[in-house]
């Protein structure tokens, strides 16, 4: 009984210790400055926990401190996605947008209304939607066969309704191909070389639709800007 | 000790030597740049003094077989050290052998003189006429100006038709005026130049007689042109019979735009007297109490002409003249992209190239452009204008790559050749990189003074989170998981769906149904209860019961197939709520629930069979 207590000790709990002492570990050289140190720390441990918003936001953190702005939204945007509501999040995502002279809440949009469409996850509101799509479908059943309960029935499509598409929008921006430009500096050109012009510097930090690809280059438009090019594949970090 | 005497003085005496040789460590030569030329040649002749600090000029030896046109002068000073050259550019005279004597320098109490300097000329060979006459013409002046003067004739000398042009004019006018002691004449190399065309403007003042050392010169008026001193010189010059010692200044002149221009006369004032082999101090003392006089030269008049508008380049700024270079450079090769470069263009020529429009450098695709900047300067060297213009921009490569900035064209109009020609940088080439600049991750433009004591500094990012983010145990999410239910839950609904297809009774009749059933429920007496089961029998069966006898009523259910039963059964209802109708108000209230009752089990029965008919 000794033997099995230990072993679920060992396999349980150890692996929560390391990583408990790698996360100190991490801050501790965060808080030092040590930010190249602790970057790399947050990104081992988030090959153990790939679906960690915290892990997405330090990382974030350390890019931001290192002077890499581009890299700190797509981390940004990544724990964004896992975690919405975290107001942490939600504040360097805002002000590392800012510096880029991007904007998290569109234009003209309020802040509380952008809140609460990011109010739940992506899966969140998979499961509502799913929940409310089984209660209307066993009620319009019920209805179909007994004609009862009308207006409940109406009341339960019209939440279905929109739900779904709130559902659907979500869903839409969450498979937009979004990148954001993570050299210091990528050139905007007008085709998949370096023999083409380019027509615009767009700064690390700007947020760009991925629209097509040839080779190592991307075909973007950039979102503030709204202008259309072709970008080297190793200036851009897909979200 | 005799041995160490000997030693200090073996050591002492070359010092000793060196310093008696030249106590002030100073060196004079004399060189010309050749020794053999025709007459229509010029022979540029060099002084070098090393080690004289201060003012001087070397006095030229008497050298009647050369006229010296222009001199000029440069000093240099190393590590404390000055070297002084002077050079003298001269024509020659006469044909044969000619020396050049020694050049004397007065310094430190010391006279320095050079070695005397063989030069043979030859006569060219369409000039050999003229040469040979004032060859004779020369060796019949061995007297003295008075005399010479006495002697001279009423006709004016003509000067030698291999003169360059600027001497001959020099000679012409001042041939005009032999028999003065003191006169001032100004010419000009080209009296209708090109606009920007430099030529020579000699203003020279002949004297045969001394006069006071401090005599203010008064240079030219000029209008529409520019001009630059290029060289002052003395010398002597034969005119007729007569041998005159003058001075001159030499001017660059060039004209600003096309139309006519003038050098108004440039004066001297001076005081005549003495004799010319007393010291400047004799003299100065011998003129005092005399009254001076003014020697003024002739204005002259000029036409600038426009260069020849046909074949005109559009590199063509405006620079007239021959010999002109160009480069261009930029500071670096290799940048990062929104760095700036700095592009240098200098064009170097002849005369004054400070009328010539600015040059409009090419725009290259990628490079952002600055406005150019000019800026140029002249200086005299050999008797001659040498001037630069330095053209400045600033380009800011907006993209990486290799860019080529194309060979930069400057034309100018060569009035010998009569045509315009070209000259050409070549082209420069620019490695642009991607630029690595990074910003501060703080953003202080955030400062501001929100009151109350509060004064925000910046904005930063939120500090990093210590743990792992909490499990997401949320039924929602859970509920996520499970989209298989989704296909249940629209199976369901399709298979209600299907029922509902397979019922055929209409919606219309199930809400009638439901309406008469709730109006039997409530009925408050036989004659709803009737009117309810009429309704009924007219939605069902189609069968209408008004103002109908009993027999036509069950004979028409019949024929719409209700069942004999269920028509015997409303038959006897029929008759019970007809009979009711007129019974005594107490039993009515009695019997309408009940009769309410069997109509809705009636109507339930219907139902039925019609159904089961249907199916």
């Amino acid at each position: 009984m000794k033997k099995l207590f230990l072993f679920l000790c060992l396999t349980i709990l150890g692996p929560l210790a390391v990583h408990g002492a790698s996360l100190q570990e991490a801050e501790a050289q965060y808080r030092q400055g040590h930010f190249a140190t602790a970057l790399s720390e947050y990104e081992e441990l988030l090959q153990n926990y790939p679906k960690d918003p915290y892990l997405y936001y330090n990382t974030g953190n350390c890019y931001f401190k290192m002077g890499s702005k581009g890299l700190a939204t797509a981390n940004y945007f990544r724990a964004f996605a896992l975690a919405p509501r975290d107001k942490d999040i939600r504040h360097n995502l805002s002000l590392v947008l800012q510096q880029s002279g991007e904007r998290l809440v569109p234009s003209g949009m309020p802040e509380v209304l952008h809140q609460a469409f990011f109010g739940l996850t992506g899966a969140e509101l998979r499961g509502a939607f799913y929940a409310i799509l089984w209660l209307t479908c066993l009620a319009s059943a019920y209805w179909l066969l007994k004609r009862r309960g009308t207006w409940l029935i109406i009341t339960l499509w019209a939440v279905l309704l929109i739900v779904g598409a709130w559902y659907g929008w979500r869903n839409q921006l969450d498979r937009q191909p979004l990148a954001v430009v993570a050299a210091p500096v990528a050139e905007l050109r007008s085709g998949p070389g370096n023999n083409f012009p380019a027509s615009a510097n767009v700064a690390q930090g700007h947020l760009v639709v991925v629209q097509d690809r040839r080779d190592d280059w991307r075909e973007v438009v950039v979102k503030s800007q709204g202008i259309k090019g072709w970008m080297p594949a190793n200036a851009l970090e897909q979200i | 000790m005799r041995k160490l005497l000997f030693l200090l003085l073996c050591l002492t005496l070359p010092l000793a030597g060196q310093a008696a040789l030249d106590p002030n460590g100073i060196t004079m030569t004399a060189s010309v740049n050749k020794t053999a030329l025709t007459l229509d040649d010029e022979l540029t002749l060099t002084v070098t003094v090393d080690g004289a600090a201060g003012d001087f000029v070397p006095q030229l030896p008497s050298m009647p077989a050369f006229n010296v046109y222009a001199r000029s002068a440069s000093k240099q000073i190393h590590n404390m050290h000055a070297t002084s050259t002077f050079e003298y550019v001269m024509m020659p005279r006469f044909p044969g052998a000619a020396t050049i004597g020694p050049i004397t320098l007065h310094y430190g109490n010391k006279e320095y003189r050079t070695e005397p300097i063989q030069v043979t000329v030859y006569r060219t060979q369409n000039a050999q006429t003229n040469t040979a006459s004032a060859t004779r013409s020369t060796s019949q002046t061995a007297t003295t100006p008075a005399a010479a003067r006495n002697t001279q004739t009423a006709q004016v000398p003509q000067a030698p038709a291999n003169m360059p042009t600027l001497e001959r004019n020099l000679y012409n006018l001042a041939a005009q005026q032999v028999g003065k002691d003191y006169f001032m004449v100004a010419a000009v190399s080209n009296s209708a130049p090109y606009a920007n065309q430099t030529f020579t403007l000699a203003v020279r003042f002949y004297y045969d007689k001394p006069f006071s050392g401090s005599a203010p010169y008064t240079a030219p008026g000029i209008t529409n042109l520019f001009l630059e001193e290029i060289g002052r010189t003395d010398g002597n010059q034969k005119i007729g019979n007569v041998n005159y010692p003058y001075i001159e200044i030499r001017y660059a002149a060039t004209g600003v735009t096309a139309g006519k221009a003038e050098i108004g006369p440039a004066s001297i004032e001076y005081v005549p007297g003495g004799r010319l082999d007393l010291s400047i101090f004799d003299r100065m003392f011998a003129a005092l109490g005399q009254e001076p006089e003014i020697a003024k030269s002739k204005p002259i008049a000029l036409t600038i002409r426009p260069v020849p508008s046909e074949n005109k380049p559009k590199s063509f700024y405006g620079a007239v003249g021959s010999g002109y270079t160009l480069t261009a450079d930029i500071d670096r090769t290799d940048v990062e992209a929104g760095e700036a470069v700095n592009l240098t263009v200098k064009v170097t020529g002849p005369g004054n190239l400070k009328s010539t429009s600015d040059l409009v450098l090419p725009n290259v695709p990628g490079l952002k452009t600055y406005d150019t900047v000019s800026s140029s300067n002249a200086a005299a060297a050999n008797g001659t204008l040498k001037s630069y213009k330095i053209f400045k921009t600033v380009l800011v490569p907006t993209a990486s790559g290799d860019y080529t900035i194309p060979a930069i064209s400057w034309s100018y109009y060569d009035p010998a050749a009569k045509e315009y020609r070209t000259v050409r940088s070549n082209p420069l080439t620019l490695h642009v990189a991607p630029t690595s600049k990074t910003e501060t991750g703080f953003d202080f433009s955030a400062h501001a003074d929100l009151g109350s004591g509060f004064t925000q500094l910046g904005k930063d990012i939120h500090y990093v989170k210590a743990d792992l983010a909490p499990a997401n145990t949320d039924w929602l999410t859970q509920l996520a998981e499970l989209s298989w239910v989704n296909y249940v839950a629209l199976a369901i609904l399709l298979f209600a769906f299907i029922l509902a297809l397979r019922d055929k009774q209409t919606v219309a009749e199930k809400k009638a149904l439901a309406r008469i059933r709730a109006r039997l429920k409530h009925a408050a007496n036989e004659e709803a209860v009737s009117d309810a089961l009429a309704e009924y029998i007219l939605i069902q069966y189609q069968v209408h019961t008004a103002s109908l006898p009993l027999r036509d009523i069950t004979a028409a259910l019949q024929a719409h197939g209700c069942p004999a039963l269920l028509v015997q059964q409303f038959s006897e209802l029929w008759q019970k709520l007809d009979a009711a109708r007129f019974a005594p108000a107490q039993l009515r209230s009695q019997n309408t629930q009940e009769l309410a009752g069997q109509a809705q089990e009636l109507i339930t029965k219907m139902d039925k069979a019609s159904q089961g008919g249907r199916a």
